[in-house]
């Protein structure tokens, strides 16, 4: 298999629970993936084995060929890797505009440089206007885009994106697909998302993997709409 | 090997590793030195600027002439009183490093305090060396120390109450190999001898307390700005969002445990030199006094009464906290020499719990940013400016 990142019979069990089984995929180059399936099928441990969160117990996980399997999360972000959680974890004490540059310091040591970056990535998420307003006052869209736009100043290869779509109300979440639609077309970005319905997720891509009880049921390869 | 030998040499590289980064950052930094200090007297000068409204400013301006003049009008009560009041402040804000913007409560500074006061007066006593070059030994001894600290109390998987415990063993150790070791005097700790010859000497540090005032209230000053530079710096991000969310901070690229050794390291090394001004200003030294749980209650009490976590909340609570503690351990004095039949000494400690019982359960933040809000002294969340 090859591609940006690769998975290869990938399994991770907590105290004989098997939350991944023998999962093998891989996410080409500037490509949107999406794992659809139902809550408890594994897509967010699937996401934390790929961000390093947890090692994976079997398998290897390869980033453009290394082997990233069990790096500790900020060597795999260093990597390449960005996230968004499920919940999104903004740092609720500091301003919308200081979450962003922490993530923006990784590849641009000057702070005012940091701060451009910083707001470069707020400003299409809608946050520029708000970015001197603590984070902990925002909403679970404002918290989402939040998210988003700290991923993205870490400058990724690839993005991991945990239900970006779930929990938003229906302005919000087309303004939010248009978004990652955009995403799409940046070079060198390629995103694996979950998405619990298959439907949903055929509005961003066509390459969807179905995920059921830490296993893999089906590929699909959908028509796009327009 | 054995799990704890492997835990030791890991923190003990670690250490090592870190301490040999931090001498070439130094050397680094040493060449565009000139350069660094104009631009970050700048920052600090449009910091101040952004963060206060006039009244702030107004405020400050009028403070700044009653500091400065003190010693000329005060008494000789005040004078001291105002001395250790703003040694609780350089100490607090050291501290709030590591608690107030990493995260993690050190039950431990002392620890800190106390090897800067033996490095000091040892250095003084054995080998004739002065306190202000003693501090190039003090300060990196310090650094290491805290960050061995660090290293070992901030390892994946446990939690801020290990870190809290594992800097008071560490407390406990120092206070045994103080009072068992003959460099350090044993357990009767070490007495500087008199200066022989009377008048100030800045640079011996030896004379009046007008002197020791204004060296302290510089060594405040210069807390309160090295901090603020730091907060406002790339490490001081990292710090802060450990302290926010690790999870969330490591996804955003940051190393949450080095971040937590390097700010205890700062921490402590800043920590160190206050250790140096407490044994020329007392002139003497013990291990059980130093080396103690209530120094250590009492080094944080001063940013938690301010607002743990804020600037100017170590100095306005160490100005407050101090002076009580000074006014009920002379009340309870006054009373047991005057033919009061009960021993009030424990009054202080007492105040101290009733006062940290007021803060947590009326102003959780710290009395500071309450303040700041009521007297309008800087601007709401939203008009901009550091915390």
């Amino acid at each position: 298999m090859t591609g940006l990142l690769a998975l290869e019979a990938v399994s991770k069990s907590f105290s004989g629970v098997r939350a991944v089984e023998d999962v093998s995929l891989s996410v080409p180059g500037s490509a949107i993936v999406a794992i659809a399936g139902p809550n408890g099928a594994g897509k967010t441990t699937l996401l934390d084995l790929i961000a390093g969160v947890h090692r994976p117990d079997a398998g290897t996980i390869r980033l453009g060929g290394t082997d990233i399997a069990g790096l500790p999360p900020h060597r795999a972000c260093g990597l390449g890797i960005a996230r968004t959680f499920q919940r999104p974890r903004p740092f609720p004490g500091m301003t919308i505009e200081d979450n962003v540059v922490v993530a923006a310091l990784l590849r641009e040591p000057e702070m005012a440089i940091a701060r451009r970056r910083a707001l470069e990535a707020l400003e299409p998420l809608g946050l520029a206007a708000a970015c001197g307003l603590p984070a902990a006052g925002l909403d679970m869209s404002g918290r989402k885009r939040l998210d988003l736009a700290r991923a993205l100043a870490t400058r990724p290869r690839l993005l991991l994106l945990d239900e970006p779509l779930a929990g938003l109300s229906a302005v919000d979440h087309g303004a939010m697909i248009d978004f990652l639609r955009a995403l799409k077309g940046r070079r060198g970005l390629s995103i694996l998302l979950t998405e619990r319905d298959p439907g949903v997720a055929a509005l961003l891509t066509d390459r969807i993997v179905l995920l059921d009880h830490g296993e893999i049921v089906e590929t699909l390869s959908v028509q796009v709409p327009a | 090997m054995r799990p704890a030998v492997l835990v030791l040499r890991n923190a003990l590289g670690t250490a090592l590793w870190l301490g040999l980064a931090l001498l070439a950052r130094l050397a680094r930094l040493a060449g565009s030195l000139p350069d660094r200090a104009i631009q970050g007297l700048m920052d600090l000068w449009a910091d101040l600027l952004a963060a206060t409204t006039w009244r702030g400013r107004l405020l400050g301006l009028a403070l700044l002439p009653v500091l400065v003049t003190l010693p000329g009008w005060a008494g000789p009560a005040t004078l001291s009183v105002m001395i250790s009041a703003l040694w609780f402040a350089y100490v607090g804000q050291a501290w709030n490093l590591m608690a107030g913007f990493a995260g993690r409560f050190s039950l431990g500074h002392c620890l800190f305090v106390g090897l800067g006061a033996y490095l000091a007066a040892g250095l003084f006593l054995h080998h004739g060396v002065g306190p202000w070059p003693g501090l190039l030994l003090s300060v990196p001894a310090a650094a290491a120390m805290g960050a061995l600290v660090g290293a070992l109390g901030c390892r994946r998987g446990l939690g801020p109450v290990h870190f809290a415990l594992i800097t008071l063993v560490f407390v406990e150790l120092a206070r045994l190999a103080a009072g068992h070791l003959e460099w350090s005097g044993g357990l009767d700790g070490l007495v500087l001898p008199p200066p022989s010859q009377p008048g100030n000497a800045p640079l011996a540090l030896r004379g009046t307390p007008a002197l020791f005032y204004y060296v302290i209230l510089a060594m405040a000053g210069l807390a309160l700005a090295l901090c603020r530079l730091l907060t406002g710096s790339a490490t001081g991000y990292r710090w802060r969002a450990a302290r926010e969310d690790p999870a969330a901070a490591a996804a955003a690229g940051v190393d949450v445990h080095r971040a937590r050794i390097s700010a205890m390291a700062v921490s402590a090394a800043l920590t160190a030199p206050a250790g140096m001004f407490q044994a020329f200003y007392a002139g003497a030294l013990a291990p059980d006094q130093l080396f103690s749980l209530t120094r250590s209650v009492e080094i944080l009490l001063g940013p938690v009464v301010g607002g743990v976590g804020t600037l100017f909340g170590p100095v306005l609570g160490a100005l407050v906290v101090s002076p009580l503690g000074d006014a009920l351990s002379d009340l309870s004095a006054r009373y047991l020499s005057s033919g009061g039949g009960h021993d009030l000494s424990a009054l202080r400690p007492f105040c101290y719990g009733a006062v940290l019982a007021a803060v947590a359960l009326l102003l959780p933040g710290g009395l500071w940013p309450w303040l700041a809000r009521k007297l309008r002294l800087t601007p709401p969340p939203g008009a901009g400016g550091p915390p």
